[in-house]
């Protein structure tokens, strides 16, 4: 880093100065010049260094990508750790460091010297600057152990479980749980028994139960006893009293010949013999314990030795071993508490060549490797979900963006993407898949923000809507906020919340149900819509164990009696909702860069929209070059990301009075409380311009329901109202307004 | 990545944490199972297959980089 040519070179030197003592010039050099004098500031007085980056952050990290890091390498070499923590914090403004190996440095230091607190503060910001960063779990996990919060705790080994399904994470998180208090929870006896090394799995499995909150408890066989141990009514396994029993045998193991290449007449003979044997074991659990058992089916892990000519022949290796699992599902038919398990499935979904590793089964006994054991967890998890009684009932469905693309309330139900030709094929399919659930006996219902008279039509006559208002057991289709919507559909279909999947595109609707129903799953559907029908397959929820006719015909019961009920809005906790939304906004007079986007929202935006004026670019230029009118843009962004410039509002000035001509937002912006914050702006300029009446007007459509009681929600009282054609007045001295405490200004990505 | 990078990801370690004297005394995670996951972390970073044999005899960093280059791995 030292770099000797620099030492001499006394114009640079006073550039350092300059920096050190903030004192640069207004324009500082650009490019390798900056990066030479703050590199040799590091070197000779980094507390300055970091001194300049506070002023300069954006021209000093331009000039370096890495200079943030240089810095931090430095401060931390040097045991300067309140100034590393400094540079630190700047990270939440200006992505000056990205390296989180120095978070953990420093963390690891603070750690030593006491200061927990900072500690976690450095890590925190490890995962602000890489949100998968497993040391910096890692570290929080054991702060939080060490600090006795096994809460905390555990919420870190979750996150650590999610973040890598790798073995060494998994198994680290599996033994650190252990160590933690038990909680309180429904727990759950599961049994391994198979005729090769299985036990990688437990960890795997382990994290699956906590996921759905059951704590599990597991035996697993000694390696290659499972028939000992079944056979054996006083054995471990019977006095573990197991719950469910997972039976995993190796076609190798059970059926040499199979393998050895065979013959014709030996491998008929070999499926009868392996079917039998598997049966017997059956069997014996069944009589011996209570327990549901789950035969895994058998695969092979060669391929046939005929090459091409396998299916010239009888009896190949594929053929054979499907009429093998065939015959055994055929014969578990009639166990009631016995289930066939399809590891093809598993081996499918995650490829044969990483499923079945041959160094891995010659090393380690390890039938299935690594990176198939999540995949093999998740699939045996439905078996244990489905007996515990934790299948879903109810999947509670968005309309706009998520049963067909687009908004219906814009562009009517011609305008939305849903046909036989993409984009608008993958939401038919999508509703294909979700029709295929109720068959299962899984309930649907509607939760939508919407205008009945838009979003109904849609469903009953659009020609390519899939699900029908039969298909629906219950529908909210209103402004009301979803989570109370939500909690009357569980009400009206008498199912609990925890029975209840919500489905949404909309990440705000999904951090409402996150936050305030968490016992609802709320999934979280993919950004690309083609990924719908997937995402649903996928989910490992809506098992059964067996299917009755009430589960056949719940959909047509429900949806005979379905009714609505009112319910009063928990105004606390919503307010908790918004406020960890984060929503900053960001008011201008609209520059003439707006113009195009501005002049869209007027022709586009219907539903939150006073007037519906259609104002083309030349009204809305003049507007911005006069005198007498203010157009005004709004930009919105939230913890979940920057929505743009989603309003705007024209007002005429007549002297004492501002008149508001316009004012419209875009519909995914709605009921965050921000047109209030673009009102009180608005309202404030009056106050700054002596303005005496605010004058609000308002146009009755088909469409803007949704903002019709919006100035009598202000304050404003009605002057006139002519057919719909409405003026509402407000006395600016005896009535203010303010935009609601969780929205802050500034949207800290928008250069004004 | 380095041979100290793949153990560290593979064991979840900051990289500043191994050094040539890291090996399976030294590294909780790092057992039989640890050693398989490594192995796979190894013949992926560095586009080799390393024999059973010697994937056995896989007990330090200093170890591993000694093994690598027998594979024609320049480190």
């Amino acid at each position: 880093m030292t770099q000797d040519r620099n030492v001499h070179d006394t114009a640079l030197g006073t550039l350092a100065e300059q920096l050190e003592a903030r004192t640069a010039p207004g324009e500082l050099p650009s490019g390798h010049r900056l990066r030479q004098a703050f590199e040799r500031l590091v070197l000779t007085n980094p507390k300055g260094a970091i001194e300049a980056l506070e002023a300069h952050p954006a021209e000093i990290s331009g000039s370096g990508a890495d200079l943030g890091n240089v810095l931090g390498r430095a401060l931390l070499e040097r045991k300067l750790y309140g100034e590393a923590a400094r540079l630190l914090h700047l990270v939440r403004r200006t992505k000056l460091v990205t390296d989180t190996a120095i978070c953990i440095r420093l963390a690891k230091a603070l750690a030593q010297e006491g200061d927990r607190e900072g500690a976690a503060q450095a890590l925190m910001t490890a995962l602000a600057i890489d949100a998968a960063c497993l040391p910096a779990m890692r570290a929080l996990y054991e702060i939080a152990a060490k600090a006795g919060n096994s809460d905390q705790a555990s919420r870190w080994l979750a996150r650590m479980a999610e973040a890598d399904s790798s073995y060494p994470t998994a198994s680290y998180v599996y033994r650190e749980r252990q160590r933690l208090p038990r909680r309180q929870g429904r727990t759950v006896r599961i049994a391994l028994l198979s005729s090769y090394v299985l036990d990688w799995l437990i960890p795997y499995l382990d994290a699956e139960c906590r996921k759905t909150g059951l704590e599990p408890e597991f035996y697993v066989a000694p390696f290659n006893q499972y028939t000992q141990q079944v056979l054996n009514s006083t054995s471990d396994l019977y006095q573990f009293k197991p719950e469910v029993v997972f039976l995993a045998l190796g076609l190798e193991d059970l059926c040499p010949e199979a393998v050895a290449p065979a013959k014709n007449e030996e491998l008929a003979g070999a499926r009868r013999t392996t079917v039998e044997e598997v049966l017997g074991l059956v069997q014996a659990i069944e009589s011996n314990s209570k327990a549901l058992t789950v035969v895994h089916s058998f695969s092979a892990l060669g391929r046939d030795a005929r090459g091409i000519l396998q299916n010239r022949l009888a009896n190949s290796l594929p053929q054979w071993l499907t009429s093998l699992n065939d015959e055994l599902a055929g014969a578990l038919r009639t166990h009631e508490r016995s289930f066939l398990m399809p590891l093809e499935a598993v081996v499918e979904w995650v490829g044969r060549e990483r499923s079945h590793q041959p160094k891995m089964l010659y090393m380690a006994s390890m039938r299935m490797a690594e990176a198939s054991l999540p995949e093999l967890a998740r699939y045996s998890m439905r078996y244990v979900k489905a007996l515990m009684g934790l299948t879903k009932k109810c999947v509670v469905l968005d309309l706009d963006g998520t049963l067909w693309g687009g908004i219906v309330g814009e562009a009517g139900a011609e305008g939305i993407a849903l046909g036989p030709t993409a984009p608008g094929i993958e939401y038919v399919d999508f509703q294909r898949a979700l029709l295929g659930l109720t068959r299962r006996g899984v309930l649907l219902a509607v939760c939508s923000k919407n205008n009945p008279e838009d979003a109904l039509p849609v469903i009953r006559t659009h020609p390519h809507m899939v699900l029908r208002e039969e298909h629906f057991a219950a529908m909210r289709i209103n402004w009301k906020n979803k989570a109370d919507n939500v909690a009357e559909i569980a009400e009206e279909l008498n199912i609990g919340l925890d029975s209840l999947v919500f489905v949404d595109d909309n990440p705000n609707e999904r951090e409402l149900i996150k936050q305030l129903l968490p016992e609802v799953l709320t999934v979280d559907l993919p950004r690309d819509p083609s990924l719908y029908r997937r995402m649903l397959e996928d989910m490992t929820d809506f098992d059964l164990l067996a299917l009755t006719r009430e589960d056949e015909t719940r959909v047509a019961k429900y949806q005979s009696n379905a009714k609505r009920r009112a319910e009063q809005v928990t105004a606390a906790s919503l307010d908790d909702y918004l406020r960890s939304l984060e929503v900053k906004v960001d008011i201008r007079l609209a520059p003439r860069d707006s113009l195009g986007r501005v002049v869209q929202l007027f022709n586009k935006t219907n539903q939150f929209n006073l007037t519906t004026k259609r104002y083309q670019a030349e009204d809305v230029s003049r507007f911005m070059e006069s005198e007498e009118y203010r157009v005004y843009d709004l930009r919105v962004a939230d913890r979940f990301g920057d929505h743009g410039l989603v309003g705007t509002a024209v007002v005429r000035t007549q002297g004492e009075e501002w008149r508001i001509d316009s004012l419209l937002m875009s519909c995914r912006v709605m009921g965050l409380g921000v047109e209030t914050a673009f009102l009180e702006r608005i309202y404030c300029d009056a106050v700054r311009e002596r303005v005496v009446r605010l004058v609000g007007e308002y146009v009755q459509t088909k469409k803007n329901q949704p903002v019709k009681e919006f100035y009598d929600q202000h304050g404003f009282s009605l002057l006139a109202d002519d057919n719909g054609r409405q003026e509402w007045m407000l006395d600016v001295a005896a009535s203010p307004i303010k935009k609601p405490s969780w929205i802050t200004n500034g949207t800290g990505e928008v250069k004004s | 990545m380095s041979v100290e990078e793949v153990v560290a990801r593979v064991f979840n370690l900051d990289a500043s944490e191994v050094t040539d004297q890291s090996s399976n005394e030294t590294i909780a995670e790092w057992d039989s199972m640890g050693n398989l996951s490594l192995v796979a972390g190894l013949e992926e970073e560095f586009k080799v297959s390393i024999a059973i044999a010697d994937a056995m005899e896989m007990t330090s960093v200093q170890q591993i980089k000694r093994m690598l280059q027998e594979y024609g791995v320049t480190l």
